[in-house]
């Protein structure tokens, strides 16, 4: 009888002691959670003010304008080549890689022969490896038989001669999206893997706590 | 987490939003129109004329029906118009990333990813 007891309390004991080192787990990770949150709030506030600088100089471009032109759309080439694509880096974390994808943005200078890789690297993450990049640039997957010309710099759709606050646009635009867009990106598959691993921490504690 | 498979072409970024936020993006060189015959195009510029059921179709294409979309951007007032879709697209690709526009700035009560935090802390 004495012996039935005394298990059932080294049972107890023992499901208080994982009780206690999942709600540790569970605070390590909402420390985490709440850091890349910060994060994030930060990137989305320098996104908008980098987007707001970009369309203030579009507007100035607009109204300085000769002959009442709008840079919009009935100038877009229809034959355009993206000059800047995203790559998509698994995470191999110590964490079981459960921490969510990092996300780079790398550019293709115009009429390049090869690939610059130019891209922001997000150096928060430094148990990202080397990944195995694809190796091709925009000018290698043009298919020559279909006589698709080099990319070209999308200013060019313009004209040759074109304002000075539309290349200041164009640059707080290309700043915007090799910079804070995929941190922001990065750091929302982040959250979101960090959301599944509380959520699955929080019902683990509950187990235990029924039980 | 998704496998190396599931993201390995993905490589462009797409935009629904209104004219000058598709042109600014286009000048960052995100723009891409793929080979003839079929021509598409990875943006969408929405403007009062365009139905509702236009931007729902461009959000299943890129979201859905293309392979090699990364990012899909929309700017916050027009997600506003199909926000159910948005709010409850879960995929881990393409990511949805809501952006201000020249008229409306960003709003984070309206933002899906701080709305999931809100839903974490029992908001």
């Amino acid at each position: 009888m004495l012996s039935t007891t005394e298990s059932t309390s080294n049972v107890r004991l023992e499901e208080e002691g994982e009780v206690g080192q999942l709600m540790l787990e569970l605070d390590h990770l909402f420390e985490q959670y709440l850091e890349l949150l910060d994060q994030y709030q930060t990137e989305r506030i320098k996104l908008s003010t980098t987007l707001s600088s970009g369309f203030l100089s579009l507007a100035q471009a607009n109204f300085s304008s000769t002959l009442g032109r709008r840079y919009g759309q009935d100038y877009y080439d229809e034959r355009m080549q993206a000059l800047r694509t995203v790559y998509v880096l698994p995470s191999n974390s110590k964490l079981g890689g459960e921490d969510g994808e990092k996300v780079t943005i790398e550019g293709v200078p115009p009429h390049s022969e090869k690939p610059a890789r130019n891209g922001i690297d997000d150096t928060a993450e430094p148990s990202v490896a080397e990944p195995s990049k694809p190796a091709c640039s925009e000018d290698e997957k043009e298919d020559p038989h279909l006589g698709r010309r080099p990319s070209v710099d999308p200013i060019r759709w313009f004209g040759i001669l074109v304002p000075q606050p539309l290349r200041t646009a164009q640059a707080h635009f290309t700043e915007a999206v090799v910079g804070p867009l995929p941190r922001i990106a990065s750091l929302a598959k982040k959250l979101r893997a960090l959301e599944i691993r509380i959520g699955r921490t929080r019902k683990a504690i509950k187990k235990l706590e029924k039980g | 987490m998704a496998t190396t498979a599931a993201f390995k072409d993905r490589q462009f970024i797409a935009v629904i939003g209104d004219e000058d936020s598709v042109t600014g993006l286009l000048l960052a060189g995100v723009g891409h129109v793929t080979s003839p015959p079929d021509s598409q195009k990875n943006f969408l510029v929405v403007d009062q004329k365009t139905e509702t059921s236009a931007i729902e179709h461009a959000f299943d294409r890129f979201t859905t029906e293309r392979k090699d979309i990364a990012i899909v951007l929309i700017n916050q007032h027009i997600a506003d118009r199909i926000r159910h879709r948005v709010d409850t697209y879960t995929a881990a690709f393409p990511s949805v990333l809501e952006i201000p526009s020249k008229d409306h700035p960003y709003d984070p009560e309206k933002d899906s990813v701080l709305k999931r935090v809100r839903r974490l802390f029992g908001e």
